[in-house]
């Protein structure tokens, strides 16, 4: 049986560029990530150098998104210079790894404004209902 | 979905804090850290020699997928060799699980919070280090909650993700219904599986999770009305069920039944526990060492039983046929009445609760112990053995 | 009904396909070709453009430099840290002082010496063993050797015996006048015939 390709069988030059990334798994209407290190001009369905995490992108049913990392692996190629694609960044953000990304700060605010956008809609409805 | 979701927390919380309150209302709960007492050389000792060390139930068969045994010619020497690992085996089966104090979750664990991030997503995140050749406890999972604080996770999210990742063999991820409904456990209770919750208890819980404290205490008090003591004698258990009775000052039930089997230097372990526990002073040591001096260890007395087996019919002494008839020997008489004597003194004092019965029990035994003396002595006159000669 | 054409679809492949196991068709991930033009939906939308204030704009930019400035020095802070790793991590060799190289050293010795003379004195019994079964097998075919030539000698005696003993009657040129006069005295006459009773029936 061959191996699966989260396995690292990956092969890579010395000296490519690297890069750790999402690899989208799951099915159709249920997204699965594994974090991964491979080389970075590659398809991501493509044999990886290593496994370096996974990402849950679906709430559990305690309301958790539940990410794992191999933290030491990850310094580790960061240290070897390895690229991070942008998803992957805020994620490692988000975790405390890494300093945030300024787009999760991004979303974060326009969340914000939406909400209160939401709200304000709301108060003017039910101010007009009641005059 | 989500709505799905709602209702199954809510059933979730609702059947934990249902087990929680029914539980906590009516258990005895250690009211300080026993840990130190418990991993006592001398406590550990006296809970070992209470538990004995019968071979038989510990090798039992059990409810297990491989249950084969291997059939092997061997040389004496061999078997010798054998056995003294088959007691070494037993005694890592029969090791205790420790008794400690519930954990708490840490107070500071929040590690920073950005303000900045407030709502930049709907969820939280738990992130779990899944680093290589880390222990389960000290791996980290921290969590970034939906107002951008950063934190670690509660032990039970800890928990929840250590059995995600890295999984243990026989731990659900969800609770067993066994121990999430009230009236489940009683049945199994009722039906005195003791030894079969208190093992999936330690399987599924840690020996510092409330949960773990309060089944056990429900199933030592269930034990302590029913009286089936000898259920959880000789496996890893009886050690914590008589350390916390000893610690719940209740020992004079199971101080009865080891006297009704006639486990007095049990029954005198158990009361020195006691003392030592509650800091009684009372001399109980002096006791010990005499009584120690007298008769083996549960492992000695193992090793005797299965060097017994191997020794021919004619090779046996005439006092040794007296013995196995009777049942005990002249050292084991001696014992007893030391023992008698500290159990006596027990009674007598202000700390039995159950005078009456015990005092019953005691004499009774005495009796009986004096007929079996008396049998003793005739037989060994019948047939002109020295007494000196043991 | 996007079922249905889905169907269709299918079963147009497969025909063409022929329909066997080998022929994988993905169904999931099929698009439209890069060739065909924009859809008549679609020809006329204009993509709409989010709009950005200035503000968020130089916000962002701040962040972004923040962020790169950090995200520098925490790679910095990594790399070396992986050098520091692979200078003092002992995972894949192993580091030993030289008196520890030495000793090492030193019990290799002593094991290959062991090893050597464990082997040597087994050689030289297996020698030993050896060598006397050749001097056997030497003996014996020393001792085959001499009863055979004693045996040729034998029966060559035997044989000078014989031609000695035949040599008696033997014509020699002193004795050939004699063997004439005799022959001459004696004609055999071989023209006979003989019957099944060994009756000699002369003719002449």
């Amino acid at each position: 049986m061959s191996l699966s390709p989260a396995s690292g069988i990956g092969r890579f030059y010395k000296h490519s560029a690297k890069i750790i990334r999402f690899v989208r798994l799951g099915c159709a209407n249920r997204p699965f990530y594994h974090i991964v290190v491979m080389e970075r001009r590659k398809n991501q369905h493509q044999p990886v150098i290593e496994q370096v995490g996974s990402y849950d992108p679906m709430p559990n049913e305690s309301n958790e998104r539940l990410v794992a990392l191999n933290t030491e692996r990850i310094r580790f190629w960061l240290g070897k210079g390895a690229h991070m694609s942008e998803p992957a960044a805020e994620l490692l953000g988000i975790s405390g790894l890494l300093p945030v990304h300024p787009r999760t700060y991004m979303t974060a605010w326009r969340n914000r404004r939406a909400a209160a956008e939401a709200e304000a809609a709301e108060t003017e409805t039910s101010k007009v209902d009641t005059a | 979905m989500s709505l799905l979701r709602h209702f199954r927390k809510l059933s979730v919380e609702h059947t934990r804090r249902t087990l929680a309150g029914s539980a906590s209302s009516n258990t005895r709960q250690y009211d300080k850290d026993p840990q130190p007492l418990f991993t006592d050389a001398e406590t550990q000792r006296l809970l070992q020699n209470m538990t004995q060390l019968q071979l038989d139930k510990v090798f039992r068969k059990r409810t297990v997928s491989d249950n084969s045994t291997e059939t092997k010619f061997m040389t004496t020497a061999q078997l010798e060799k054998e056995f003294l690992q088959t007691i070494v085996k037993a005694n890592k089966l029969l090791q205790m699980p420790p008794v400690v104090k519930v954990k708490e979750d840490a107070q500071d664990a929040l590690i920073t919070k950005d303000a900045a991030l407030k709502d930049f997503a709907d969820t939280k995140y738990v992130f779990t280090d899944i680093t290589f050749g880390l222990r389960n406890s000290e791996r980290k999972v921290v969590v970034r909650d939906v107002d951008g604080s950063l934190s670690y996770a509660s032990l039970d999210t800890r928990k929840r993700m250590n059995q995600l990742y890295f999984p243990l063999d026989g731990r659900r991820s969800y609770t067993p219904r066994m121990f999430s409904k009230p009236e489940l456990l009683q049945r199994c209770l009722e039906e005195h599986k003791y030894e079969f919750v208190l093992d999936r208890l330690t399987v599924q819980y840690e020996p510092y999770e409330l949960e773990f404290h309060q089944i056990s205490a429900r199933v030592f008090e269930h034990l302590m009305e029913s009286k089936q003591f000898d259920l959880l004698r000789s496996t890893r258990h009886f050690g914590p069920m008589a350390f916390f009775y000893a610690w719940h000052r209740c020992i004079d039930d199971l101080l009865y039944d080891m006297i009704r089997q006639d486990y007095l230097h049990n029954a005198v372990e158990l009361i020195a526990l006691s003392y030592k526990i509650h800091q009684i002073p009372v001399d109980y040591k002096q006791t010990l060492g005499q009584l120690d001096a007298l008769q083996p260890t549960p492992g000695q007395r193992a090793l005797a039983e299965l060097r017994n087996c191997l020794k021919k019919p004619q090779e046996q002494h005439i006092q040794d046929d007296i013995q196995a008839a009777i049942g005990k020997t002249e050292q084991d008489f001696a014992a007893d009445e030391i023992s008698l004597k500290f159990i006596e003194e027990y009674i007598g004092g202000e700390h039995a609760l159950k005078k009456v019965q015990l005092e019953l029990a005691v004499q009774t035994l005495k009796e009986l112990n004096l007929e079996k003396l008396q049998l003793y002595q005739g037989l060994k006159k019948a047939h002109g053995v020295q007494a000196s000669s043991s | 009904m996007l079922r249905a054409g889905c169907q269709l679809l299918n079963q147009a492949a497969a025909v063409k396909t022929g329909s066997n196991n080998f022929a994988l068709e993905f169904v999931r991930w099929r698009r439209k070709p890069r060739w065909l033009p924009v859809a008549k939906s679609k020809m006329f939308r204009v993509p709409e453009r989010k709009k950005q204030t200035e503000e968020e704009r130089t916000e962002l930019m701040r962040l972004h430099n923040n962020y790169k400035t950090q995200l520098r020095s925490v790679r910095q802070y990594l790399r070396e840290e992986v050098v520091r790793q692979q200078e003092t991590s002992t995972a894949d060799h192993i580091v030993l002082t030289p008196e520890q190289e030495e000793a090492e050293f030193q019990r290799c010795l002593d094991e290959n010496a062991a090893w050597n003379a464990k082997i040597a004195s087994e050689r030289n019994v297996r020698l030993a063993e050896e060598r006397e079964a050749k001097v056997a097998y030497v003996q014996e075919r020393l001792e085959a050797a001499k009863l055979r030539s004693e045996e040729r000698r034998e029966k060559v005696d035997e044989r000078i015996r014989y031609e000695i003993e035949q040599a008696k009657t033997f014509i020699t040129r002193e004795s050939l006048e004699v063997a004439i006069e005799t022959a001459l005295a004696n004609p055999v006459d071989h023209n006979y015939a003989i019957d099944l009773e060994g009756n000699m029936y002369r003719g002449r």
